[in-house]
């Protein structure tokens, strides 16, 4: 059987290769990361490429777009072109935050319940009851219960992301069990730490980032909606989901203000999204044939 | 030979098309159907009996095939230019089909009644109720037991055997004129596998009907089949009554089937059974040799410089080599042979 | 089937007892005195004394649990600190426009989403199945929330065939909160069709290609037969599934939604609660909401019965 082969090694230099190639091959994977890329670099370098987001000027209030506001002023008379600009870098690092937390803590719980046999069905009874507590009703709790800001945000989106991740791991663990090349390692005596990193990480790395992938999407909406719902995030940050709870009152007379942040979040949200498509057909390379009919 | 053939398939070539090129799946297949008899294919997997077979009823996925070539004339029509409207009449109405596995082939979530008063119902257009009672009628006729309760069973409350016989009670339902049956057989347990191949055989006499018997199996051939044809490699190599071919075998693919058989008696069940060495040939290209000589016993250089057609090998009986007599000859010996002979 | 039954019911209960250990631990989760916290930032020490004593604060955390959850089960789940009303009776005061909300979208996402999947499935990567795919991608990138203010400009501002915002309760007039429960319905269903597509599409075409389909062909069954009667009868159980799992999504969805549209159901009170910090009435919803979402997974579970003959045994 051709499934006893080796497992991969995870070496730096194979791994780097490895990914290279990969976006070889998968040109819709590369240019979602590079747009993801560019919106990232929006964010980092925010204060070069605009005004100050906060400052406040009552006398120019509403004003359409001009030459010194390229998107005009929002009702406190600030930029919204910078607001913009800054709203990416909330929504952003609230996104990686989330998926890198999400992953790292849905790996660890993910692999003890695939692997342990009394403990792992506890954790999953756990897992499941979590899953039925609507997500953005336990965020929005959680987000309420502790002291506002950036950090409050991501771990409030954080909580309720983990289960997802931990049912995926567990499953995909489960799988890899049956494999022949786990029992061949165990078989010439590997066992513990070294089996999980050397041969059940390499092989469940895929899915696990679809659903990072998945988890960032998610998370970036979830602190939007946070945002928009006035819970957690101070308004003095500047977010698109603020921005939208801002131009809720404008609404009618200044639609723009809403359509603006309303665009980059969807847009930024799809990227993400279509990123995580594109990487599971690219892991699941099976294509879907036409039947008969 | 009077009366015209209820079937006639004449120069068929079929090739599957992806994207690393195209496959030679049939190749210039021509044979017939006369009414009332049983036409059996034989031949291994990949060998195109069950894409022959696919392709009169045009079950084939519709992207990634073409027919090149040919007409497959069923009562006078050509069905490979046939509406998709006038298919569906002709499937399950005046063609009936079954498939090797009983177990997937009905739909799991409806009773075996409700799946035969489809049938009916689609193509004799009574209600339900009547068309119920056809398929109690049907169930009857195929001998299930206690056919009236059977007809609310789901599928998996069924045996296999049991299962195939009410696929062949739905096949059968609208009275069609030709049965195909791809190796109905294959999937079940040996004792099955007779009394659903004399359920066939009744039922065809019974009914007049027509039967394209598809199958491996050279034993299950010379229980019932009229007339055999033999394919390879997407050819027909030999075809002929049933009688002819195997007490003449006259290709060196039907020699080596043949001789692959178990042989009964006390004394073979410890033999060796003989084996064809070699692999099919490769059909992404055109074949300018025999398809079977890289692994035929009685192969010589001719063999391998152009392509045998079908030529008389008796009566009514054709082969696609030239070195037919010497096969025959070499044959004569066999005990199978020498049983038909 | 009756053990089945009982059997999911059983299993239920574990769920239950977790959500709730859950829910009243998120007061104590949060740093700080809980009575402090629930009391607000300008609440006197008599006031916060008041609440400790009222919610038996002073008491272990055990047999405070067993206190609330006590009361829970009985159906008492506490009393508001903002209007000092009960909680059942604030949420029972809200269920009607929340409900019928929820019923609405997915009586529509149904009417979407399954057709959708079901063509798309069929028409495996042509451009209909592309096209479907990518309003489906589309359909939960964009916040319901973005959704809904486009619904807003173009159908109440513009067009003017719907309002803005508001609901007309149920005693007034069917038809009037149909209409009032249009727009934010749809812009639900968007989201929730979505998903639900991407899941028939997927439940579809691990059905369309077993062998019955081919059975079904060869009897001279039209397409749309075969798709309807036969196919999505048989994928129905992944189906239902999802849509009974995706309702925790769409509960996170009305509570926007609600607040978009200045609907008076359970979400807007959610929002409110969690802006007056009163956790009562926060906590109750949160269990109302997850007994929901346990009831219609249970009532899910039960309805494989009636599309697979296998599972009834």
């Amino acid at each position: 059987m051709s499934e006893i082969a080796v497992a991969p090694r995870p070496l730096l230099v194979d791994l780097l290769a490895l990914a290279l190639r990969f976006l070889r091959a998968h040109r819709e994977v590369s240019v979602m990361l590079a747009l993801i890329a560019l919106m990232a670099l929006v964010g980092i370098l925010a204060p070069l490429l605009a005004p100050d987001p906060a400052a406040i000027n009552p006398a120019n209030r509403l004003k359409p777009p001009s030459a010194e506001h390229w998107l005009g002023t929002d009702h406190l008379g600030r930029d919204v072109y910078a607001r913009l600009v800054f709203g990416t870098r909330t929504s952003m690092s609230v996104g990686f935050s989330v998926a890198a937390a999400t992953t790292l803590i849905g790996v660890v719980i993910g692999l003890y319940a695939g692997f342990a046999r009394r403990g792992g069905a506890i954790v999953m009874r756990i897992n499941d009851a979590m899953m039925s507590i609507p997500a953005v009703l336990l965020a929005i709790a959680l987000a309420s219960l502790m002291s506002q800001g950036l950090t409050a945000v991501i771990v409030a989106i954080t909580i309720p992301e983990i289960p997802r991740m931990v049912r995926v791991v567990r499953a995909l663990v489960l799988g890899v069990r049956q494999q022949p090349y786990i029992a061949a390692a165990v078989s010439i005596g590997t066992r513990g730490v070294p089996l999980v990193m050397r041969h059940v990480i390499p092989n469940t790395l895929g899915p696990v980032l679809v659903q990072a992938t998945y988890a960032c999407a998610s998370a970036i909406i979830a602190s939007a909606v946070l945002a928009f719902l006035g819970v957690g995030t101070s308004p003095d940050v500047p977010s698109w989901g603020g921005m939208m709870a801002d131009a809720r009152r404008q609404f009618r007379l200044h639609p723009d203000l809403m359509l603006y942040p309303g665009l980059a979040l969807s847009a930024l949200v799809l990227i993400v999204n279509i990123l995580g498509d594109r990487l599971s057909d690219a892991m699941d390379p099976r294509k879907a044939r036409r039947g008969i009919l | 030979m009077s009366a015209p053939p209820l079937l006639k398939v004449e120069n068929l070539s079929l090739r599957f098309t992806g994207k690393t090129g195209s496959l030679h799946a049939l190749s210039d297949v021509s044979f017939h159907v006369e009414k009332g008899e049983i036409l059996s294919f034989v031949g291994e997997s990949g060998c195109g009996k069950s894409v022959t077979a696919m392709s009169i009823l045009r079950l084939l996925p519709r992207s990634g095939v073409s027919y090149p070539t040919g007409r497959i004339l069923f009562d006078g029509a050509d069905l490979r230019t046939a509406s998709e409207r006038q298919m569906q009449r002709i499937r399950g109405g005046r063609i009936g089909m079954i498939f090797q596995d009983p177990m997937t082939s009905f739909t799991p979530v409806h009773t075996v009644g409700m799946q035969i008063a489809e049938t009916v119902a689609q193509h004799r257009g009574v209600s339900h109720g009547q068309a119920l009672k056809r398929a109690r009628q049907m169930l009857d006729l195929v001998r299930i037991p206690d056919a009236a309760r059977r007809l609310g069973a789901y599928p998996h409350e069924l045996s296999g055997g049991m299962r195939q016989r009410v696929m062949i009670a739905m096949a059968l339902a609208c009275d069609p004129e030709l049965l195909i049956a791809d190796e109905p057989t294959t999937a079940l347990d040996v004792t099955v596998q007779a009394e659903i191949l004399a359920l066939i055989d009744d039922l065809r006499r019974e009914l007049g009907m027509s039967v394209i018997l598809i199958t491996h199996d050279l034993g299950v051939v010379a229980q019932v089949a009229d007339r055999v044809m033999v394919m390879y490699a997407g050819r027909i190599v030999e075809e002929g009554c049933i009688e002819d071919v195997l007490a003449r075998p006259s290709h060196g693919y039907t020699a080596g089937l043949l001789t692959a058989l178990p042989l009964p008696g006390p004394h073979n069940h410890r033999t060796r059974l003989a084996e064809i060495p070699g692999a099919v040939p490769r059909l992404d290209r055109e074949i300018d040799a025999c398809v079977y000589a890289e692994r035929c016993a009685f192969a010589e250089a001719r063999c391998r410089s152009g392509l045998p057609s079908l030529a008389p090998a008796g009566a009514s009986h054709r082969a696609a080599c030239v070195r037919a007599d010497a096969v025959a000859a070499a044959m004569a010996g066999n005990d199978i042979v020498r049983a038909w002979a | 089937m009756i053990l089945y039954v009982v059997g999911r019911l059983l299993a239920a209960v574990p769920t239950l007892l977790i959500v709730a250990i859950f829910i009243f631990g998120l007061v104590h989760i949060a740093p700080g005195d809980p009575a402090i916290l629930i009391a607000g930032d300008n609440a006197n020490p008599e006031q916060v004394d008041k609440i400790r004593e009222r919610l038996h604060l002073d008491r272990s955390l055990p047999v405070q649990f067993g206190i609330w959850f006590g009361n829970a089960v009985t159906g008492d789940l506490g009393t508001s600190v903002y209007s000092g009303r009960p909680v059942t009776e604030l949420i029972a005061q809200r269920v009607e426009p929340t409900f019928l909300l929820a019923l609405y979208t997915i009586v529509l996402t149904v009417i979407i989403a399954v057709p959708l999947g079901t063509i798309a499935a069929w028409k495996a990567n042509g451009w209909l199945d592309r096209a479907i795919m990518g309003f489906s991608v589309a359909g939960f990138s964009v916040p319901v929330f973005a959704t809904s203010y486009l619904l807003i400009y173009v159908f109440a501002v513009e067009l003017r065939w719907f309002p803005v915002q508001g609901y007309k309760a149920l005693s007034k007039g069917p038809v009037e909160t149909l209409v009032s429960l249009t727009l934010p319905s749809i812009a639900l269903a968007l989201v929730f069709a979505a998903l639900i597509a991407r899941v028939t599409r997927a439940a579809v075409l691990d059905v369309i290609h077993e062998n019955f389909v081919r059975t079904l062909k060869a009897k001279g069954m039209g397409t749309r037969r075969i798709l309807v009667t036969h196919v999505l009868k048989t994928a129905g159980v992944p189906i239902v599934t999802v849509i009974g799992i995706g309702l925790a999504a769409l509960i996170g969805g009305v509570v926007v939604t609600e607040s978009v549209f200045n609907i008076p159901g359970i979400g807007r009170l959610t929002v409110d609660a969690i802006v007056r910090r009163d956790y009562p009435v926060v906590q109750g919803i949160i269990l109302f909401f997850s007994l929901t979402l346990i009831a219609v997974n249970l009532v899910v579970d039960l309805s494989y019965a009636l599309f697979d003959p296998r599972v009834r045994g």
